[in-house]
């Protein structure tokens, strides 16, 4: 129809109407819009064409809308070719091309981002530079996702640069020095890629949707990218024998031949151009035929010949962490050791603009990248060093894409000593989680890795790069770099310390030794039993919350362990974002201890260590029966009592399986004793490592055998049976320190009034427990020794809950149940401030936040069961008196002998003591009798 | 219902003068509000508006009774401590402006240099965009803000009007092909939409104006200071698929296409005063259609319609412009053709008649009149309407402008509306002078009277007879004067408008009646 309208290429349709009548357009963008004619136009003008700030973006927009008028499409399609053609083919032209992401500050966002289109605050922008000048953009937003010219730019370097405008290089045929074949098949892989044909792009029909509708936009100058692999397939005009034969220059070619480790003969960047032409270099192929080498790429190939192979006697132990590669994923370790006249460097594909950072110590070097090197360019010298070869690295395992959707819950069960971790799936099955080292071995094939951990100068930097460089360092500057760190593995048989998944991860090698290696050197002529003092010595140190002057590596260590979960979680196909971390803590943690494991573990729950055993439980916990959880840690023994899902009263005690890590620390030719019981000539090496990985001191004994392995054990099975009196005189002391702790917990269910119940259940968790098994030879870790088990039944009973009444039980997993027990649903238990019974038989102290009678109860209305204060000590401690009666142990102490040490141990850590006062005395008579200070914090 | 009709840039004010006469005429009825929106606020098209909308003001000042023409009244919006008409969405130092000094995005430097060539970001705004409509987005986004003036007491008027169960609607004009209208056209739209859309007491609208002048950069000027005509379409053709790809978020409810495929050549001036291009029919087109939006049942503004209006397609393409394409056309036609007789009796047979004082001692004046102090003053704000809006239709009628001067220009024989040779007859030779009517072009007037309307040929089905001889008219006129009855009422120059609106209206009725 006619009409009051600008010059159109066609009629508008429009159904009978008359002239004046006010008619509508039905479809006005192909009746109307698609109609104008568009003859000519000012390109100088064209960027101000929108009526929009973004005016230029929101023309190539519609260029990949294909809404353009035809010659507009044909000036920006030939300008945005012209971009892409410069992007795909900048390294055969040798650009200096980079794409660097612009950052809107907010008051950007307001002022200009959100104007492209409403709702799209979230707009990103890379700024496409060409030798440092911006040239061009690249959107991604939920409006527009694609590249954008700049609305002018000067490129005479550029053959396709042509009159002030960006052209289509192919179109145009100008390419330079290029045959113009050669751009056609840099540009023709893209091809292969794209489903949709989009008219404007013409000739590159097919790259329109991967150009246009570019995601990652940050990828896309790196090699991974289609786009970029374009580069690839292009058949240079260049002989490539004068490109990549890059050998040591001189009159002779030499091969290098390392063992266990092909070296291709080549320069690093040799090797990235072969790299680039064979598929991400699984394609990459070199083999030696008599005097002849050859490499072959997926579309390349060389030969060449040499003149002598030299045999390189070492390389550097090279290790790179973690063993995977995933697209969310940008952490990467290499390490390897300093060997005098072999160096190693990282190759990385095309910048990325991340840098990565190198840590150079004296034994070590130490890089973090955000994406794993491709190969190792290998240098030789002892003045001047000389690229001798590459080392790819192949073995990096590629990981699927993370479901967002999916949510998972962890378990995690931190201590000191253990930490162990449970994984909810999406499906809510509970299951522990194992972590590995995961470290990829480059230059030594994995199955001799357990070789090099006996040779102490090769093992110590690999303990290095456990240790120090793999771990995050300090964040506060102070001594932190310097220091050793812990490494995680609990090794289930010797030398298989890369391919274990542990389960309990073992972190008593927190060894704060600032010495390097952080373990002692044995000199040759040594006293048996001084050979293993000196082994033990270095690993009895604890990392602990309070009172230990190293413990600020707990802040190290945690981040650590998260990595190394991060890394496990990420290999299961899961990402930790996706994770919700719940965190046990003991009961004694203060608020300032929380709050710094809530810093590292945010929203997740934090629960208590007991009553997530307590969930664990759970059946049980809800009926009627009492039941007594006795949590015994590496230094904390947590006990609650509970009642029909109810927590009624709880304590946390500062001794466990520390009792036992003292004594040995005294009289540490103990442990012969133990492995004395194996003498087969080899068994003897095994079982006893075995057997004493399993029990008490394994945190400890783990971390001496990994250092000296089957030289320690040498040792203590020299030494023969000679210190039995030792050994007896430590089961004396574990069964008076446990059945303490047994005694108290009777203690506690007298104090709630419910000491004349019918049944009693008793369940004992925590790893502390295998002490006793370890001690007392009990093979079964279902129930304890039967003098034990008569001793606690004992105990109970002197305070008239009868014996058979009793019912212990052993925790299976004594740490997974905790960490399980953090993903099972709360029972809906609630603590409860009780009111101690008045009528009680047995009296007790009171506990912090407790109150008796209504009466808070301050720390020296808790010493035992009368009024001490200062100078008004009684003269006797009733309740210790009553407990000594269990023992027909020769030479306790009473309370007048002990009386001295507790008034001064109450009198120097009044300020320090947290803990029932009855075990200040236990404590004292510990002392006393053998001669082990507990600490009190 | 309250009516908001806000013009944008050069074109907007064109169409702002059209409505000023639309009103005067009675085609446009209704009072509304008005609002300019132009960052060139010294542009000729601009001031010669303004100067229309004084002398409709100074008429309509005169007159507290109803009538059927003067009817409208044009309300300013209150900005800040005064009520003004225009709007300059730059800042105060306009000529020094430029997107690189502009203070909301001068530090983006690196956004700028990859929109923006630098020759356009230093180029300075004091004469508009010079049809850069990315600029011009670029200011309205700054400027345009409902915690800005004269936007929140708008948007503030609006609310208490429909919270009182009152109707809101907003008619914007302005050019698809500019940097000002194109740009600020969706801002408007989007500002009160976000406000109001929820609301179905509000509805937004617009007319859109394509591309109908062109013109040609002289040899010897500076080509950088003129919008160049070339993109026009280009730009139009952009910009509504812009706003088209908006699909949801467009605040429109009915957006009007306007425009000619017969572009007029005018002047080429740069902006500023000296930008006065020649008055267009697809200007006062824009009135008609806004009076069809604010008339249009609420119902049938539920979705986005686009709507344009329906001309033969032959006589699309021969350039024609007839009474049957405007809408309403037996109205339009009448009213144009009785405010017309009304102008030019005022100036060719009133007037002089008036200014006798022997006149003001006739029976008649004393019955019709009487007593009329300062009639004087009146009479001539009366004529200061008409000499402009005489000059308006003269615009409207002539072709290619080859002369600021309209009475040097060619009359468009294709603009089938009026016989305009009597407008250029009669204009001064001197533009800036007021008509003055001698006695040989008072006679010419009233020899042209019966004929204002334009016919063809004899013999052509366009050829009209009139009805009243062409040396009768002026006879016609004061017969009919003479047995009018008027409401005592009325105050004397009341009166005297009532008198010349109903002779004028019984000369159409009687002379053009088939």
């Amino acid at each position: 129809m006619g009409g009051f309208f600008p010059e159109l290429d066609e009629p508008i349709v429009v159904s009978a109407a008359s002239n004046g009548d006010i008619v509508k357009i039905t479809d006005i963008s192909n009746d109307f819009i698609k109609k104008i004619a568009v003859r000519n136009y000012d390109v100088e003008e064209v960027s101000t064409f929108i009526p929009n700030m973004w005016s230029r973006v929101v023309l190539f927009k519609m260029l990949t809308d294909n809404s353009l008028p035809e010659n507009l499409k044909t000036h920006l399609s030939g300008e945005l070719k012209g971009l892409l053609a410069i992007i795909t083919l900048r390294e055969i032209y040798g650009w200096d091309v980079k794409m660097k992401v612009y950052g809107f500050n907010q008051h950007e966002v307001d002022k200009i981002a959100k104007t492209l289109y409403p709702g799209t605050e979230n707009i990103q922008m890379h700024v496409i530079e060409f030798h440092d000048e911006p040239i061009g953009g690249c959107i991604n937003s939920k409006y527009y996702t694609g590249f954008f010219t700049s609305a002018e730019y000067n490129l005479p370097t550029v053959p396709w640069f042509d009159n002030g405008l960006l052209r289509d290089p192919i179109e145009t045929g100008k390419t330079g020095y290029l045959d113009i074949k050669n751009v056609k098949d840099a540009l023709y892989c893209w091809k292969k890629q794209a489903n949709v044909s989009e008219r404007y792009l013409d000739n590159w029909e097919e790259e329109s949707s991967l150009i246009c509708k570019v995601t990652d936009t940050s990828s896309l100058l790196l090699k991974d990218h289609p786009l970029v692999n374009a580069t690839r397939a292009t058949k240079l005009p260049i002989d490539p024998q004068k490109i990549f034969l890059a050998m040591p220059k001189g009159n002779k070619v030499i091969i290098y031949e390392a063992e266990d480790c092909n070296i291709i003969p080549v320069s690093g960047n040799t090797y990235k151009k072969l790299y680039s032409y064979a598929d991400g270099g699984k394609d990459l192929v070199c083999q030696l035929i008599e005097k002849t080498v050859s490499i072959q790429a997926k579309k390349l190939s060389f030969n060449m010949t040499y003149d002598e192979i030299a045999k390189i006697d070492e390389l550097p132990k090279v290790c790179l962490w973690p063993d995977f590669v995933a697209d969310d994923w940008d952490e990467y370790y290499l390490w390897c050791n300093k060997l005098k006249d072999i160096a190693i460097e990282p190759i990385t594909e095309t910048d990325d603009g991340k840098e990565p950072t190198k840590t150079e110590t004296e034994h070590s070097i130490t890089w973090k990248f955000s994406k794993p090197p491709i190969g190792l360019l290998i240098k030789k010298g002892e003045k001047e060093m000389k690229e001798i070869g590459v080392v790819e690295i192949k073995n990096l395992e590629p990981l699927n894409e993370v479901d967002n959707l999916k949510k998972y819950e962890v378990g995690f069960d931190f201590g000191t000593t253990h930490t162990t971790i449970a994984l909810k799936t999406d499906k809510n099955e509970i299951k522990t989680l194992g972590v590995k080292d995961r470290i990829c071995w480059l230059t030594t094939p994995k199955n001799k890795i357990k070789d090099i951990s006996i040779i102490k100068d090769v093992y110590a930097p690999v303990i290095d790069f456990i240790e120090r460089d793999f771990m995050p360092s300090g964040e506060t500057g102070e001594t932190y770099i310097d220091a050793t760190m812990p490494t995680v593995f609990k090794r289930k048989a010797m030398g298989d310390i890369s391919s274990a998944t542990n389960e309990v991860l073992d972190g008593v090698a927190i060894v704060a030794k600032k010495q390097f290696p952080p373990y002692r050197i044995v000199p040759d002529r040594c006293k048996e039993t001084e050979v293993i003092r000196l082994m033990i010595e270095p690993f009895l140190e604890r990392l602990k919350w309070k009172g230990h002057p190293d413990r600020h590596y707990i802040g190290l260590y945690i981040p650590h362990l998260l990595k190394l979960l991060k890394a496990e979680l990420r290999s299961n196909g899961i990402s930790m974002n996706n994770c919700k971390i719940n965190w046990a803590y003991p009961i004694a943690m203060g608020n300032e201890r929380q709050e710094t494991l809530r810093n590292f573990f945010g929203s997740g729950d934090f629960i208590l260590e007991s009553e997530a055993v307590s969930y664990f439980f759970d059946a049980t916990l809800h009926s009627d029966t009492p039941c007594i959880s006795i949590d015994i840690g590496g230094g904390t023994t947590d006990i609650t009592v509970w009642r029909k899902g109810t927590l009624l009263i709880e304590s946390s005690i500062k001794l466990a399986g520390n009792v036992c890590n003292e004594y040995l620390k005294n009289n540490p030719d103990v442990l012969s004793e133990n492995i004395s019981r194996f003498d087969s000539k080899l068994e003897k090496y095994k079982e006893p490592a075995k057997a004493l990985m399993k029990a008490m001191p394994e945190s400890t004994l783990s971390m001496i055998l990994s250092r000296y392995s089957k030289n320690f054990i040498d040792h203590i099975a020299k030494h023969g049976i000679v210190n039995e009196a030792n050994l007896l005189n430590l089961r004396k002391l574990m069964k008076f320190a446990y059945t303490s702790l047994i005694y108290y917990s009777g203690l506690m269910l007298s104090a709630v009034g419910l000491e004349n119940i019918d049944k009693v259940n008793i369940y004992f968790a925590g790893n502390g427990w295998s002490h006793l098994d370890w001690l007392f030879g009990n093979g079964n870790r279902d129930r304890f020794d039967s003098s034990i088990d008569s001793l606690f039944r004992e105990a109970f009973t002197s305070l008239d809950i009868g014996a058979g009444k009793l019912e212990f039980k052993r925790s299976p997993e004594p740490k997974l149940e905790v960490a399980k027990g953090l993903l099972y649903q709360p029972v809906g238990s609630e603590k409860t401030k009780i009111t101690i019974n008045p009528n009680a038989k047995e009296s007790i102290l009171g506990e912090d936040g407790f109150e008796v009678n209504g009466v808070s109860k301050s720390f020296n209305d808790r010493i035992d069961d009368t009024t001490v204060i200062d100078d008004k000590f009684p003269s006797r401690f009733v309740q210790y008196e009553k407990f000594l009666q269990l023992f027909k142990i020769h030479g306790l102490p009473k309370s007048t002998d002990i009386m001295d040490i507790v008034q001064h141990n109450i009198r120097e850590n009044s300020n320090k003591i947290e803990e029932p006062p009855f075990f200040t005395i236990i404590k004292a008579a510990i002392q006393k009798h053998w001669g082990v200070k507990i600490r009190w914090d | 219902m309250e009516r908001y009709l806000f013009t944008i840039g050069g074109t907007g004010a064109k169409c702002l003068e059209a409505l000023v006469y639309m009103g005067a005429m009675g085609i446009f009825k209704d009072d509304v509000y008005i609002l300019h929106i132009d960052p060139d606020k010294d542009n000729g098209n601009w001031l010669t508006a303004s100067k229309a909308l004084e002398s409709y003001n100074n008429v309509k000042a005169l007159i507290t009774q109803k009538f059927n023409i003067f009817s409208t009244t044009f309300n300013p919006f209150r900005q800040g401590q005064a009520k003004k008409v225009d709007f300059c969405p730059l800042p105060r130092k306009t000529d020094t402006s430029n997107y690189a000094s502009f203070s909301d995005y001068a530090e983006h430097s690196l956004v700028g240099a990859l929109l923006f060539s630098e020759k356009i970001r230093n180029d300075r705004w004091g004469i508009g965009f010079k049809g850069r409509a990315s600029l011009g987005s670029v200011v309205s986004a700054s400027a345009i803000k409902s915690d800005k003036e004269p936007w929140n007491t708008i948007s503030q008027q609006i609310l208490n009007t429909i919270n009182s169960g009152g109707e809101v609607r907003i008619f914007l004009i302005g050019s698809i092909f500019g940097g000002s209208g194109a740009s600020i056209f969706p801002t408007i739209g989007k500002l009160f939409s976000n406000e109001f859309k929820t609301n179905d007491n509000f509805k937004i609208g617009g007319a859109l104006l394509f591309p109908y002048f062109t013109y040609t950069v002289p040899s010897d000027a500076n080509k950088e200071d003129f919008a160049k005509p070339t993109n026009f379409l280009p730009k139009s053709r952009l910009h509504l698929e812009f706003y088209e790809s908006l699909t949801t978020l467009n605040p429109f409810k009915r957006v009007y296409i306007l425009g000619d495929k017969r572009k007029r050549s005018v002047l080429c001036e740069k902006g500023s005063s000296d930008q006065l291009n020649p008055p267009h029919h697809v200007e006062f087109l824009s009135i008609i259609l806004a009076k069809d939006f604010f008339n249009t049942n609420g119902k049938d503004l539920d979705q986005l319609e686009y709507m344009g209006i329906y001309r033969d397609n032959n006589e699309e393409k021969e350039g024609l412009v007839k009474w049957n394409h405007i809408p309403d056309n037996a109205n339009a036609e009448k009213k144009f053709l009785t405010f017309t007789t009304m102008a030019l009796s005022f100036l060719g047979f009133w007037e002089p008649l008036l200014r006798e004082s022997k006149f003001k001692e006739t029976r008649w004046f004393k019955t019709y009149i009487g007593h009329a102090p300062q009639l004087d003053d009146k009479l001539n704000n009366l004529k200061k309407l008409f000499n402009n809006y005489i000059r308006w239709l003269l615009g409207v009628h002539i072709g290619g402008q080859t002369d600021s001067n309209l009475k040097k220009c060619q009359i468009n024989q294709k603009i089938q509306l009026f016989s305009a040779r009597i407008f250029q007859d009669i204009l001064p030779d001197n533009q800036n002078d007021e008509i003055r009517i001698t006695e040989k072009e008072s006679k010419e007037i009233g020899e042209s009277l019966n004929v204002l309307k334009w016919r063809g040929a004899k013999g052509s089905s366009d050829y009209y007879e009139p009805k009243i001889k062409m040396e009768k008219s002026y006879d016609f006129l004061w017969k009919l004067a003479c047995s009018l009855e008027i409401d005592n009422e009325y105050s004397p120059v009341e009166k005297l408008i009532n008198i010349i609106e109903k002779t004028s209206n019984q000369f159409v009725n009687e002379n053009y009646s088939s």
